[in-house]
């Protein structure tokens, strides 16, 4: 099998004196390097490094961060535990214990709502199943850490309320 | 007695200082060079309240970490020669600038002291002998170490070092001949002459070839790239050194870096002339003294004065950026140049142009001794910058160029250079 | 300070020397045997021979010893603890009795009050590289060459046995 625009047997040229010596071809190679520090060292704001925790990349808008539950207008979570976001998450990662809503339009809310960071997997399927637009992943937060396994379990509370970076 | 107790204790004190000085310059320029050579930032985290030096105060914090690291030692390790080996790197690696001329002379109190540690006949052979002395500190310790990946890295150290020796002694031969001498001050001397009044008679000008198979050979003894077959990552982990931590591999780590020290410094003595300043001889930098003094003053000053502007404006633009004691690093440190430049700018009030005789003999040797650091700094950093540029060579490559290529080479070198001696000699 | 480096030195060969004998493992012997050229090379530097001494590193210990513990790290392979055996009466007889033979045979011929005093001396540029190679390359000059011919013939030798075979690809 044969790529577009590439010989089927790369062939090598014979090496002429010059090149064998191995001297100038080095001279060349530091020629390029020398190129690239100098080049560097006096326009050390262009380099490409992204001075990560000062700078950060900005991700685009589809980017899934960090799981958060919306809010109806009047400050309640929309979330009626239909339970279609834990019976679609493939990595089984989210609870729902839903108790009787005092308003009878909407019949349930979910009493704890608990996620567990470590076994989610980012795929956003909980935001595309859910009917009330109740969860979603847009807060762009990835820099999640914590020092214990418990700790990366969080409840309906932090997740209403999730625009913290860092630790958990 | 005491005067020659403490004129020793200076001198080596001086190189200790020259060496222990640019190890961890040398490591902070391996790791921020290569960096700006593969257009990334390299360290620039560590500091102290904010000043971080371009990454300079991360060799400080690497010693802290080693020196506070547990020692982990393999369980069925020889334990004695386990122990022995890092030491004997290191001390093969200290030793060998005893012979080393570092400046001409300096005049103190009426004595003319000779700036060497110990001034051998015999100076290079000294050097040889000890360099063949550093293959046992590696060998010893990959054998002691008792893994494959160690073993392998000291066996192939050891073949290298071995055949490379041969072309070593073989490439300053010429160089011997020419100037009729082993003892390296004679050397360094003889290469302040010029040829047909205007070629400096360095050992390069003299010695082309021999210079070529000298700096190769240089290459494979230190273990450096091309030649690091010995602790090629890729294959054998890290070498001979595998298996050691906390301050031993510290000890080989500061030994790899002390011998690129000493191999720029033979590097320059035997081919750029050592502290010689080409068409400055001693006698020249004398009598101008007073008006190169005053015009490097001067001069000192306008570019300090320069580089504390660029880092006024750079404090400008990164305001706000960190929000932390960082900000204020490029400010202060231009505000260090602004009084090194009034300080280089008000010792023109000393009056430098009418200096007197011994200020001028001061000034000669100060700028001798400057000129050889300069081009040992270099040729250190030349080590560096062929690492980060050219690939490495194969194990069987480098035997069949040491063996079959370099090695006839030198033999070529050294008759051609004998005949051309005998013919120039000999009429 | 002579006599002292004297005996300094010659205690480290002795202790070399000894080594030599009494190691276990064979590296460790190789190890004790550079200690003791260095101590020979020592005593030569004592005798303010420098290019004696240097060569004495340069050529036993640096060149010859290294190839001698490649060998022996080659055939000997991983550090192991040998098993010890105790030391049978009559080899131990047979290694001591002619030490102490030779010993005394040295303490009888020996002049008395030579040892200590250094009463005669050696030449005043004893050692140095110019005599050396005025010898060398005056006196025995013919065998001088002869031997550098028989080692370059070696060296040629050599290389015709390694030299690889010609159009391998990739070297």
């Amino acid at each position: 099998m044969s790529y577009k625009g590439l010989p089927d047997v790369v062939t090598t040229r014979r090496r002429n004196l010059l090149e064998s010596a191995y001297f100038t071809e080095i001279a060349r190679g530091l020629a390029v390097t020398g190129r690239h520090l100098i080049r560097n060292l006096f326009n050390t704001d262009k380099m490409p490094t992204v001075q990560y925790p000062d700078q950060k990349r900005d991700y685009g808008p589809r980017f899934r961060g960090r799981h958060r539950l919306t809010q109806r207008e009047d400050g309640s979570p929309r979330c009626v535990a239909c339970m279609m976001c834990s019976t679609v998450c493939p990595a089984d990662c989210i609870e729902i214990i839903a108790g009787e809503h005092p308003d009878p339009t909407i019949e349930k809310y979910s009493k704890e709502f608990n996620i567990d960071l470590l076994r989610c997997v980012y795929c956003g399927l909980c935001e595309e199943a859910c009917p009330c637009d109740a969860i979603r992943m847009d807060t762009g937060i990835y820099e999640i850490a914590a020092e214990t396994r418990e700790a990366f379990v969080v409840n309906k509370d932090f997740l209403l309320n999730n625009d913290k970076d860092g630790t958990l | 007695m005491l005067a020659i107790v403490l004129e020793a204790t200076a001198k080596i004190g001086f190189m200790f200082a020259l060496i222990m000085g640019l190890v961890p310059v040398l490591i902070w320029a391996e790791r921020k060079g290569s960096a700006f050579i593969q257009d990334r930032t390299g360290p620039n985290r560590a500091g102290v309240l904010g000043i971080r030096l371009a990454g300079l105060i991360h060799p400080i914090a690497d010693v802290i970490k080693l020196l506070a690291k547990e020692d982990v030692v393999p369980a069925m390790r020889h334990k004695f020669l386990y122990a022995l080996a890092p030491m004997l790197v290191m001390i093969v690696a200290m030793s060998t600038y005893a012979v080393i001329p570092f400046g001409d002379y300096i005049m103190i109190g009426g004595e003319k002291i000779e700036l060497i540690v110990a001034d051998l006949e015999v100076g290079m052979l000294f050097v040889l002998a000890i360099a063949s002395l550093g293959t046992y500190g590696v060998a010893l310790g990959g054998w002691a170490s008792n893994s494959k990946y160690t073993f392998l890295g000291s066996l192939r150290a050891t073949a290298s070092m071995i055949s490379y020796e041969i072309t070593m002694g073989l490439a300053i031969m010429g160089l011997f001949l020419i100037f009729g001498t082993f003892r390296l001050t004679d050397i360094v001397a003889g290469q302040g002459d010029l040829i047909w009044g205007w070629l400096p008679k360095w050992g390069i000008i003299v010695q082309p070839l021999g210079f070529l198979l000298f700096i190769a050979s240089v290459y494979a003894e230190t273990n450096r790239t091309p030649f690091d077959m010995s602790e090629r990552d890729s294959e054998i982990v890290a070498g001979y050194h595998t298996e050691y931590s906390s301050l031993k591999f510290a000890l080989f780590f500061m030994a790899e870096y002390a011998h690129m020290v000493v191999a720029a410094a033979l590097i320059a003595v035997l081919f750029f002339g050592g502290y010689q300043i080409p068409w400055l001889p001693r006698p020249v930098l004398e009598a101008n003294a007073g008006a190169m003094l005053t015009g490097g003053l001067i001069a000192g000053g306008i570019v300090l004065g320069i580089i504390a502007w660029a880092f006024f404006r750079r404090a400008r633009r990164e305001k706000g950026w960190y929000n932390d004691a960082r900000e204020r690093e490029p400010g202060f440190l231009g505000s260090v140049c602004v009084v090194l430049a009034l300080v280089n700018l008000g010792a023109l009030g000393l009056q430098p142009w009418a200096i007197s005789e011994l200020g001028a003999s001061l000034y000669a040797t100060f700028a001798q001794i400057g000129a050889f650091v300069i081009k040992v700094a270099f040729f250190s950093w030349l080590f560096i910058w062929v690492r980060w540029t050219v690939p490495s060579f194969r194990y069987d490559q480098v035997m069949r160029l040491g063996w079959q290529i370099m090695l006839p080479a030198g033999l070529v070198n050294l008759l051609v250079t004998a005949l051309w001696v005998f013919a120039v000699h000999q009429p | 300070m002579e006599a002292f480096l004297f005996y300094f030195c010659g205690a480290v060969m002795l202790l070399g020397a000894i080594g030599v004998v009494i190691a276990r493992s064979a590296v460790m012997g190789a190890c004790s045997l550079i200690l003791s050229f260095l101590g020979s090379a020592g005593l030569f530097a004592a005798l303010s021979a420098p290019f004696l001494a240097v060569l004495q590193v340069l050529v036993y210990a640096g060149a010859i010893m290294v190839l001698f513990l490649f060998v022996i790290m080659m055939l000997e392979g991983p550090v192991m603890e040998t098993e010890t055996s105790r030391p049978k009466l009559w080899t131990t007889l047979m290694a001591l009795v002619p030490a102490v033979i030779i010993l005394a045979a040295v303490a009888i011929w020996l002049p008395a009050g030579r040892l200590p005093g250094f009463t005669s001396s050696v030449p005043e540029d004893f050692g140095q590289p110019m005599p050396v190679a005025a010898k060398l390359l005056g006196d025995y000059v013919f065998a001088f060459e002869i031997i550098s011919v028989v080692m370059l013939v070696a060296m040629v030798g050599a290389l015709a046995l390694a030299r690889s075979k010609r159009n391998q690809p990739w070297t």
